[in-house]
């Protein structure tokens, strides 16, 4: 049950700041 | 008992969270000039996501008791090792995506000839996949775990300071006062934290010296080590724990082995450990003579009967020498004299391999303890359960209403991983299922 929950909190980090990344360059190129 | 963590999982997550993005949001907020192309800013944007955790790293493995509490320090090091691949991913992704959509930039492999910043980026890049190589395939590599260990924290802190340093003269982004500071602070939390994991952990251990007292040997060539505190008051930990054991080594040196307790956990002042000799350290424990100094960093871990208070029962599940983490909670349980219902299933290889055999025996008097030994290849006049433990073998002796009860694991990982579908299969909800993840390099 822990590592999957360690795997859901990794996916999040991992999707959050790809998109954060995605975000920036979008915004620098609008 | 355990008691409740003061912060919980959720607030540690969530601030996990804040730290990783923070570099992020700042970047997106801040000042910055003009873009310059749409993969020029993403690239930018993935070098970013991926120092930024990588940045974190250290945070994770620094052995923070209250922040592991809530989840177990193995899970940690779990989620360390799968944040690093989505983070050097992403890094990676950085390297490659400006190498194909800006060539022009790269200059000569010579680090004389290149840009400083570009050695720096181009050294961090090789450093980190270096780290990531030698993790997931050190035993592979042939690598033994000390001198794995001590390359470990020395490439990785080398391959943040170089990225650190790639940031710092890659130009415009760092320009802004606000985002130097930033990573100047990020590199100064990961020194802060190479000192307070190699010094300050290390001079608490030295000044709470720990005696060998008795070394004796148990069967399947297991030794007992009792452990004394000398001049402090010794250490208070959950049935199930786990400590990190130095011997025969300075706290100074890194020298320290992840071992369960074995003993009750009702006296601090005298604890046990139940080591198996099956590898260059652990083969040294019978050499060790009573009177030596040993030193102890924990308790750590979540594999605790004491973290299910409520429960009606509880099934143990042993492999070999995992019996030693459920021998603590059985000799716990027996002198708070608990009532309630327990199963142990004990998988060995022959009846002379069942390490703690009689005390179990002992125990069944003490306890509403039943005992089902398994042996993989059992003598002639065996007339109990042999082979391996199944998911008929474990339906033939749970108790009725199997999905009240809390199951705890410990064992060989191919046992432990081929348990859980047969527990799921009859009927125990997953979140009852317990084990901890060791061996992840």
């Amino acid at each position: 049950m822990r590592e999957l929950w360690v795997r859901i909190v990794a996916l999040i980090s991992g999707t959050l700041m790809f998109l954060l990344a995605v975000a920036f360059a979008l915004l620098q190129n609008p | 008992m355990t008691r409740k963590p003061p912060v919980p999982a959720i607030g540690w997550i969530l601030l996990y969270l804040m730290l990783i993005t923070t570099p992020m949001i700042m970047l997106i907020a801040g000042p910055m000039p003009s873009g310059r192309g749409l993969w020029w800013d993403f690239s930018v944007g993935l070098g970013f996501a991926g120092i930024a955790m990588l940045g974190l790293q250290l945070i994770l493995t620094a052995r923070f008791r209250r922040a592991s509490a809530p989840f177990g320090i193995d899970i940690l090091y779990y989620f360390h090792r799968l944040t690093a691949l989505i983070a050097f991913t992403f890094l990676l992704g950085h390297y490659l995506i400006l190498k194909l959509s800006h060539p022009e930039l790269f200059a000569s492999l010579n680090p004389l000839e290149a840009p400083f910043r570009q050695t720096a980026g181009r050294l961090a890049l090789l450093l980190f996949g270096v780290v990531i190589v030698t993790s997931l395939w050190r035993k592979r590599l042939g690598i033994g775990y000390d001198q794995w260990r001590m390359a470990h924290a020395t490439l990785a802190t080398t391959a943040f300071l170089a990225a650190v340093a790639h940031i710092e003269t890659a130009g415009d982004i760092t320009d802004q006062p606000l985002m130097r500071w930033l990573w100047i602070g990020y590199a100064l939390l990961w020194i802060s934290l190479i000192a307070y994991v190699r010094l300050l952990k290390p001079l608490s251990m030295l000044r709470h010296p720990w005696r060998v007292i008795e070394v004796r040997p148990e069967r399947c060539e297991a030794w007992t080590i009792t452990l004394a505190p000398e001049g402090h008051a010794g250490l208070r930990f959950a049935p199930g724990q786990f400590a990190w054991l130095t011997l025969r080594s300075s706290p100074f040196a890194m020298h320290e082995h992840p071992f369960s307790f074995a003993s009750s956990a009702t006296d601090a002042s005298r604890i046990e450990f139940t080591i198996k000799a099956l590898g260059d350290f652990t083969r040294t424990i019978e050499s060790i003579q009573p009177g030596e100094t040993a030193y102890l960093e924990g308790p750590y871990g979540v594999f605790s009967v004491d973290r299910y208070p409520r429960s009606p029962g509880f099934v143990f599940i042993a492999g070999g020498v995992g019996i030693v983490p459920i021998m603590s909670m059985l000799r716990t349980l027996a002198d708070r004299k608990d009532p309630r219902k327990l199963l142990l299933v004990y998988a060995n290889n022959c009846w002379d391999d069942v390490i703690f055999r009689e005390e179990l025996d002992g125990l069944r008097e003490r306890l509403e303890l039943d005992i089902v030994h398994v042996l993989a290849e059992p003598h002639s006049e065996w007339k109990g359960e042999q082979g391996y433990v199944t998911r008929d073998l474990l339906a033939r002796h749970l108790p009725a209403a199997p999905e009240n009860l809390e199951y705890f694991l410990c064992g060989p990982r191919p046992m432990t991983d081929a348990m859980q579908p047969c527990l799921l299969g009859l009927g125990v909800p997953l979140s009852h299922i317990h084990y901890d993840r060791f061996e992840l390099v």
